[in-house]
């Protein structure tokens, strides 16, 4: 008995390492299901606090940069205001729209909102990117919204949103796929990340024979209901033939700057939950 | 008591320096110092081995709460600090059981501080590296990253070490 216990007390280190080395692949594993687990802990944990406290402190050393930033967006709103948060359509149904019918049939009315949020916690060198912003469902955000920057190029989609806090998946993530539109030719295809650069990402599903050329710009072609279309995703630096497929390989300069990024715009989609009713209506055919 | 003190404050200063000023840093974009194992570094040879696992753990569990990595930076800790002892011995050649471990500088020369910090934060590094990535179809990649982010930590601590915790003999 006592040689049991002697061994148990001169190797009891080996068991506690074995234990705790077990535990920390358990919580590895775990976090492996980034989607549901990782942001689940980003928003609801004490970090959130404490990040929103110190990531306060730092915005002040890149306030003027902001401001003249801010400025300028105002600036473009203002003049766009017209055309890009109105949504104009051809109608016979005048009767049941009560905004004002200037033009005879044309109608106009407010399909997207916008609001801003400040960014609490970011990553953009590793291989799952994510953003914490420090608005949350207290303030009207939901999954699935669409973020822009200030200077309203596309940063990515909201993923979760908590009471004060919501979780942002960026471009520069494995796991964002953006419907995109090439401009001059008008082409749709889907932007990807895949080469692990903060600022570069892939255009796909362009075919070999049509003519893209570099410095051609990228816009989101609207046909999701969480983008608007027509708002600056980047800029062709780069493409060349794939050998292995027919399609293009176009490499993307990312309009926005995800390293000094501080602040967002939200977009809300109002007429959302009528259009995703709709397409659930087909779904269950 | 006295060095027990001394050494919760270190791994709290270092824990928080980690926190608030080492995670922003992104040299060249890819290049995000570990300054926070100084202190595990530090951890005399002698004492009890279940403490100092216990300790690493929770280093790392620390620092992985705030990275949102969970048990990635756990398993980096509890591996350096397995290896700690078989790396002191490598590169002290036999070790004689009478003297007292004091990784500093002044009781050691630089050239056994170099190897001593280079090789540990390496393997550090590489393990965390390979964790995060999980693919080792990008081992080269994997590679040339720790190589490169092992080099700029242990510059920092190094000379951390040497500005700070110079030991007069």
């Amino acid at each position: 008995m006592n040689a049991l216990r002697d061994f148990l007390i001169k190797y009891f280190h080996v068991f506690v390492f074995v234990v705790l080395l077990v535990l920390s692949i358990v919580l590895m594993y775990n976090s492996m299901h980034y989607q549901k687990m990782i942001f689940h802990n980003a928003t609801q944990s004490i970090t959130g606090p404490l990040n929103k406290r110190w990531s306060k402190l730092l915005r002040h050393f890149q306030l003027a940069n902001e401001n003249e930033q801010l400025v300028a967006e105002n600036l473009k709103l203002l003049r766009e205001k017209e055309n890009m948060f109105l949504y104009s359509l051809d109608t016979v149904y005048t009767y049941s729209i009560k905004d004002t019918n200037r033009y005879g049939k044309r109608v106009e009315k407010r399909m997207y909102d916008y609001f801003s949020a400040n960014v609490v916690f970011k990553t953009t060198h590793k291989k799952h990117n994510y953003i914490i912003i420090d608005k949350g469902y207290k303030d009207g955000v939901t999954s699935d919204m669409a973020v822009l920057s200030l200077q309203g190029a596309v940063v990515g989609v909201v993923k979760e949103a908590s009471a004060n806090f919501s979780s942002i998946i960026p471009l520069i993530n494995p796991n964002s796929r953006t419907s995109a539109r090439v401009s001059p030719i008008n082409q749709i295809g889907t932007v990807v990340w895949e080469d692990n650069e903060p600022d570069i990402g892939n255009l796909i599903d362009i075919p070999q024979h049509l003519i893209v050329n570099v410095g051609d710009s990228i816009f989101t072609s609207g046909f999701s209901s969480v983008f608007p279309p027509n708002l600056l995703i980047g800029k062709v630096v780069d493409k060349f033939d794939n050998e292995k497929n027919t399609f293009l390989t176009i490499k993307v300069k990312f309009a926005t700057d995800f390293r000094t990024i501080n602040s967002v715009f939200l977009i809300k989609n109002i007429y959302r939950s009528e259009i995703d009713s709709l397409k659930t209506s087909f779904q269950d055919e | 008591m006295n060095s027990i003190a001394s050494n919760l404050f270190r791994f709290v200063i270092f824990i928080a320096l980690q926190v608030f000023i080492f995670n922003y840093v992104h040299l060249f974009g890819f290049i995000n110092p570990q300054v926070y194992i100084l202190p595990l570094l530090l951890l005399p040879l002698e004492m009890k081995k279940t403490f100092q696992y216990l300790i690493a753990f929770f280093t790392g569990y620390f620092i992985d709460m705030f990275f949102q990595t969970y048990g990635i930076h756990s398993i980096a800790c509890l591996l350096l600090i397995y290896f700690k002892p078989i790396w002191v011995s490598i590169i002290t050649g036999v070790r004689s059981s009478d003297e007292i471990f004091k990784p500093l500088p002044g009781e050691k020369d630089f050239k056994w501080i170099l190897a001593y910090v280079g090789g540990l934060v390496f393997l550090h590094q590489l393990t965390i590296t390979m964790l995060e990535t999980f693919n080792m179809r990008e081992i080269l990649m994997i590679l040339w990253v720790s190589l490169a982010t092992a080099l700029v930590t242990t510059i920092l601590i190094v000379s951390i070490l040497y500005i700070f915790f110079y030991s007069k003999k």
